[in-house]
């Protein structure tokens, strides 16, 4: 798996939907992401990369391409 | 009546939009919510649904409502259209107000739209239908957005005399400027609005969430002094290193909505006292319109894990088979006494008819017991009890014990022969540390016992643990 394939894995499972509808647009708000799932995103994204977010990242990641935009501080590479 | 508006000066600040910035003092409030309760009135009494947020609109027709003395349900807006429909089917309101576009579910309805930004839709036809009790103020769903029929009946008593409970022991002022962190359709967000209204505080109306930065943008941008949340929002606030949060006009902040584990709530207490704001832990109930009780902040240190005292003009006693319990320590139902007891529940337009049947009494299904000072304790709930093999095991309690145990949110389903537990560990795997200590601590049988690590345990959306949802992903399991 790539890094935008386990992305894309981390955003699925926290909030349950298919892979296929995961694309820059999904935003906070959008779909099941609520602030009940983007606990459980941040918490399947740090395990998915292995890495711990900083609390500002937590709260900056409100989008799929935010979240991309993020990791990349954390030296992954899309 | 808070929803009067009397003693409360007029030129100051009632509500802030959030979206716009606008600010509407009280005199301004008062303008707005008689234009709408204008289109409330009629010869009888009606109902009124509305599928509101925490904007502006929603608040004065929240208000209008109660003082026009119509009755209304506050449900959420996010709650799905087929819930929707299946809800005015039932209670056939003959208003209904909405912030999202529903025309096309309300065939029977005509739109309208009120200065400019508020969309009714008026029943067409109104049949001789059943009358409105005329102490039914508010309906509330204890569900959330699952949009069980079942609602709680609040009267004008309740939530006034809840509100001035609230207000007392929180000791809200007029300086005071809550942010809505919570949904007003949910008991305890209904309750920071009531609570603050009637001491003519200022309330930013905001639809953000705690989990993004445009939330705590808001609250220091407008000087906020107070949120609120359920148990999940102290986790994520955890998350977020809540102590190294620069918050400077921060004064108050207060969680119910279920119970938070002790480490949690040691933290708090903790980063409030550094920061030199109060922290509340507060228990109740939608049947007791929001709250039973509470913990003063300058005993929190020494009573975590308690749900504290009464709340002003309420009464807590613990009842063991059918009888009083005085001795402390003592495990037993807990019973509130208070005016804010609802009036009953509804599950159709019928029921919305009758009077009060409570008479101020309220049987909780909370087990508790109160220490040598009346602070009471939740032990579990009354019907969440298993039997294995004759031994009544306590779901709350295996809950508690492992979440203490093992530092992580756990959620127990059981029958009576299994027990079957989910425990929230982000991708750790203690299933069987977790099983070996259920199997010690309650000496039961391997075989009955199953634990299984996820990643998120459902909850619902006020947050608390969802045992519907859960139930049915632990069925689903072994079979």
């Amino acid at each position: 798996m790539n890094n935008l394939e386990k992305l894309k894995k981390a955003f699925s499972d926290a909030l349950e939907i298919p892979t296929e509808t995961i694309n820059d647009e999904l935003a906070y708000g959008s779909e099941s992401w609520d602030s009940v799932a983007h606990l459980a995103l941040v918490a399947s994204i740090e395990t998915e990369f292995d890495i711990m977010l900083a609390s500002d990242d937590v709260i900056d990641m409100s989008s799929f391409l935010k979240a991309k935009e993020i990791l990349q501080k954390y030296e992954v590479k899309f | 009546m808070f929803w009067q508006f009397e003693n409360i000066e007029l030129s100051s600040s009632a509500l802030i939009d959030d979206s716009s910035g606008k600010e509407i003092s009280y005199a301004g409030l008062k303008y707005l919510c008689d234009i709408i309760s204008d289109k409330f009135k009629s010869d009888s009494k009606k109902l009124i649904f509305s599928f509101c947020d925490n904007s502006v609109e929603s608040v004065i027709t929240y208000l209008s409502a109660l003082r026009s003395g119509n009755a209304i349900f506050l449900a959420n807006a996010r709650m799905d259209n087929e819930l929707k429909k299946n809800l005015i089917d039932l209670y056939m309101p003959e208003i209904i107000f909405s912030t999202d576009d529903i025309s096309d579910l309300l065939a029977e309805y005509a739109r309208e739209i009120v200065a400019d930004k508020y969309t009714f839709y008026f029943k067409k036809n109104i049949q001789e239908i059943t009358s409105i009790h005329p102490d039914l103020a508010v309906l509330l769903s204890t569900s959330g957005t699952t949009g069980s029929p079942k609602l709680v009946k609040l009267s004008y008593q309740n939530i006034q005399a809840n509100a001035e409970s609230i207000a007392e022991y929180l000791n809200i002022t007029n300086e005071d400027k809550p942010i809505t962190s919570l949904p007003m359709s949910y008991s305890f967000g209904l309750s920071v609005i009531n609570s603050h209204l009637i001491k003519g505080a200022t309330i930013l109306c905001s639809n953000k969430s705690m989990v993004m930065r445009e939330f705590w943008n808001t609250f220091n941008q407008h000087h906020c002094t107070s949120f609120s949340g359920v148990p999940y929002n102290y986790q994520m606030l955890q998350k977020l290193k809540f102590d190294k949060m620069n918050l400077p006009s921060l004064k108050t902040m207060t969680q119910a909505g279920g119970r938070l584990s002790e480490e949690f709530i040691k933290y708090f207490y903790d980063a409030a006292t550094n920061k030199g704001i109060k922290f509340f832990v507060m228990y109740g109930q939608t049947e007791a319109t929001a709250r039973i009780s509470y913990v003063p902040f300058e005993r929190l240190g020494e009573k975590i894990g308690s749900i504290g005292i009464p709340i002003p003009n309420g009464e807590i006693k613990i009842f063991s088979d059918e009888e009083e319990v005085i001795t402390p320590t003592i495990q037993g139902e807990l019973v509130y006494y208070g005016k804010n007891v609802m009036m009953g529940y509804a599950e159709n337009r019928a029921d919305l008819s009758t009077g009060d049947m409570m008479n101020g009494i309220l049987h909780t299904g909370d087990l508790a017991y109160k220490d040598s000072e009346g602070y009471c304790y939740i032990t579990g709930r009354m019907k969440r009890f298993i039997k294995l093999f004759g031994l009544r095991v306590n779901l709350d309690e295996v809950e508690k014990m492992l979440e203490n145990h093992f530092n992580c949110a756990a959620a127990c389903y059981g029958t009576d022969d299994s027990l079957k537990v989910i425990l929230q560990t982000h991708g750790i795997n203690v299933s069987e540390p977790a099983k070996k200590t259920i199997i010690d601590t309650y000496k039961l049988h391997h075989s009955v016992v199953s634990v299984k690590c996820v990643d998120s345990i459902p909850v619902t959306s006020s947050g608390k643990k969802d045992y519907k949802v859960i139930q049915e992903m632990l069925f689903d399991e072994c079979h």
